[in-house]
């Protein structure tokens, strides 16, 4: 099997190399939770990989496609990115958030292509009921799965989201990680997911990157995975 | 539903725009083709309508594509000292008139301000790429009017007293000195202006999830942010050249329009902002010229009166 993200002595960091030598590979219906202390370069590999931060040496393939060589309008159509910023205008809806998903297919106007991607988002995510909810009045939990129902507007194999559970309770936690899990699993997908709580995810990843001291280190998956 | 609200809005303006031309300060006959009434109607009311419709519509668009780009809804051209900008561009040109007749042209005036307003667009950006764009932003803009400010006193004192009275007046705002061919300058680089932006709204619009998700989707959030500058520049220095630092205007209007309807279609909110904009700009100018004091009030000091109370209302809720 090929792998969806290929990663190749690859060394990151916004000037000076903060995490060195990093060889990883990623596959379909992989879970990948990807642990470490604040500021050890989490969210500066999963940049690194979306390609907001350059490349300090090294390779990025994505389903074998150098990610130096992908324009940036083809890569919105491989990867998609989910910051951990929390977003409260009172003028956004959930739908709206959803909406940008497709943002890279648009073509001059709104397509029914479009609209489908859009619902079939919204169905899988199950915030149908709450599609017209501004965001000041939605809790943390819900504008994590418009989040995620974006992300899968956006039609890529592979998705990377930066501490998602960030600003979430214990209960609403696991809810993220199951419905993650499920998404992996029944839509094909590849899923990074950065966290620094490392307890609450113990069942539900298939294999761990774990940051320390400038080294990203792999342990595979848990036997449970994938039942 | 939205459409309706705006088809109302347009209404609202056209209303102001009969009351504007016809009606202030005494009604004048539009089917009179003779006589001082007409030359009144045709020569200097009507112009400067027109002119109140572009300057209103250019700076509340330019402040409502700061809002959205610096995510501060208190940001506007003359709060970030982009019309500051602009006027002392005006000014050294004017005062260097005296000695160099053939700058004291239109257009050179408008380019001008388009480039005192682009410079100091610059310094901002530069400034939040650095620092952010909350608090500081506006502090920047306030100490930058500062210093074009104190500039400007000085180019005064080496003016010529024809020339200061001028420019003092210019200062205060109005839209009563624009005619003929400055005019159709103005409207088509406020066109353009407003053109361009309309275009790459949907890119900016993306950038509401902020621009390292933007830049995911595909949208080139650096150019995207270069251009909508000098989008920003063109309205706001072009409107500042002609009808001098107007405040208020560009800063009230986005948040009237975030109230009124609430969507993520920036093309829409465009449309929105370049009518309500037009409207308040048109409004200023009926109070300016009622003849309420004997004389024509300053533009400036209308678009204060109504525009300040609103702002201290925008920041007062938000605080709650």
């Amino acid at each position: 099997m090929k792998p969806v993200l290929n990663i190749v002595n690859l060394s990151i960091g916004q000037e000076t190399p903060i995490v060195e030598a990093i060889n990883a590979q990623a596959f379909k219906n992989d879970l990948i939770v990807l642990t470490g202390e604040n500021g050890s370069g989490k969210s500066t590999l999963l940049k690194t990989i979306a390609g907001i931060y350059k490349v300090l040496s090294g390779e990025i393939f994505i389903s074998g496609e150098s990610i130096s060589l992908l324009p940036q309008k083809k890569r919105a159509e491989k990867l998609a990115f989910a910051s951990t910023q929390r977003i409260r205008e009172d003028y956004i809806r959930i739908e709206d958030v959803v909406r940008f998903g497709q943002f890279p297919y648009l073509q001059l106007s709104e397509s029914e292509n479009n609209n489908n991607e859009i619902e079939k988002a919204i169905t899988l995510m199950g915030i149908d009921k709450i599609r017209n909810k501004y965001l000041n009045q939605v809790s943390d939990g819900e504008w994590q799965k418009a989040n995620i129902a974006r992300v899968l507007a956006q039609k890529t194999d592979l998705i990377l989201m930066d501490e998602p559970t960030a600003f979430l309770d214990y209960p609403s936690r696991m809810r993220l990680y199951r419905d993650l899990k499920e998404i992996c699993l029944t839509q094909n997908k590849t899923i990074i997911v950065s966290t620094h709580d490392i307890d609450s995810v113990k069942e539900f990843a298939s294999s761990y990157w774990h940051i320390d001291q400038g080294k990203l280190d792999i342990l595979h998956e848990s036997p449970t995975w994938r039942i | 539903m939205q459409i309706y609200k705006l088809l109302f809005a347009l209404a609202g303006l056209c209303i102001l725009l009969i009351v504007s031309t016809l009606a202030i300060p005494e009604w004048i006959s539009p089917f009179q083709s003779e006589g001082i009434e007409a030359d009144l109607l045709w020569n200097y009311r009507i112009p400067k309508t027109i002119t109140a419709l572009i300057a209103g519509a250019s700076l509340s668009v330019s402040g409502f594509i700061l809002q959205q780009l610096y995510r501060n809804n208190l940001a506007g051209p003359y709060i970030l000292g982009v019309s500051s900008g602009a006027s002392l561009a005006v000014a050294i040109l004017i005062i260097g008139s005296h000695y160099f007749p053939f700058l004291n042209h239109g257009i050179g005036i408008s380019f001008a301000g388009f480039v005192g307003a682009s410079m100091v667009l610059l310094l901002v950006m530069l400034v939040s790429s650095r620092f952010g764009t909350g608090a500081i932003i506006l502090l920047f803009g306030v100490i930058i009017g500062q210093i074009t400010g104190a500039l400007q006193g000085l180019l005064n004192y080496m003016a010529v007293p024809g020339d200061l009275k001028n420019f003092t007046l210019w200062s205060m705002g109005s839209f009563s000195q624009v005619i003929e061919f400055d005019l159709l300058f103005f409207g088509l680089s406020a066109l353009l202006g407003m053109l361009w932006a309309f275009l790459i709204m949907p890119q900016l619009s993306t950038m509401l999830l902020g621009d390292e998700v933007a830049y995911t989707l595909g949208v080139n959030t650096k150019s995207i942010s270069i251009q909508l500058l000098i989008c920003t520049g063109i309205l706001s220095g072009i409107a500042t050249a002609f009808c001098g630092p107007i405040a208020f205007i560009g800063m009230a209007i986005p948040n009237v329009s975030r109230l009124l309807i609430k969507t993520v279609n920036f093309r829409f909110m465009l449309l929105v902002n370049a009518i309500l904009g037009a409207a308040m700009a048109l409004v200023s100018d009926i109070i300016s010229s009622a003849e309420i004091l004997s004389f024509n009030i300053p533009i400036n000091v209308c678009t204060a009166l109504i525009g300040g109370p609103f702002i201290i209302y925008i920041l007062l809720r938000r605080k709650r």
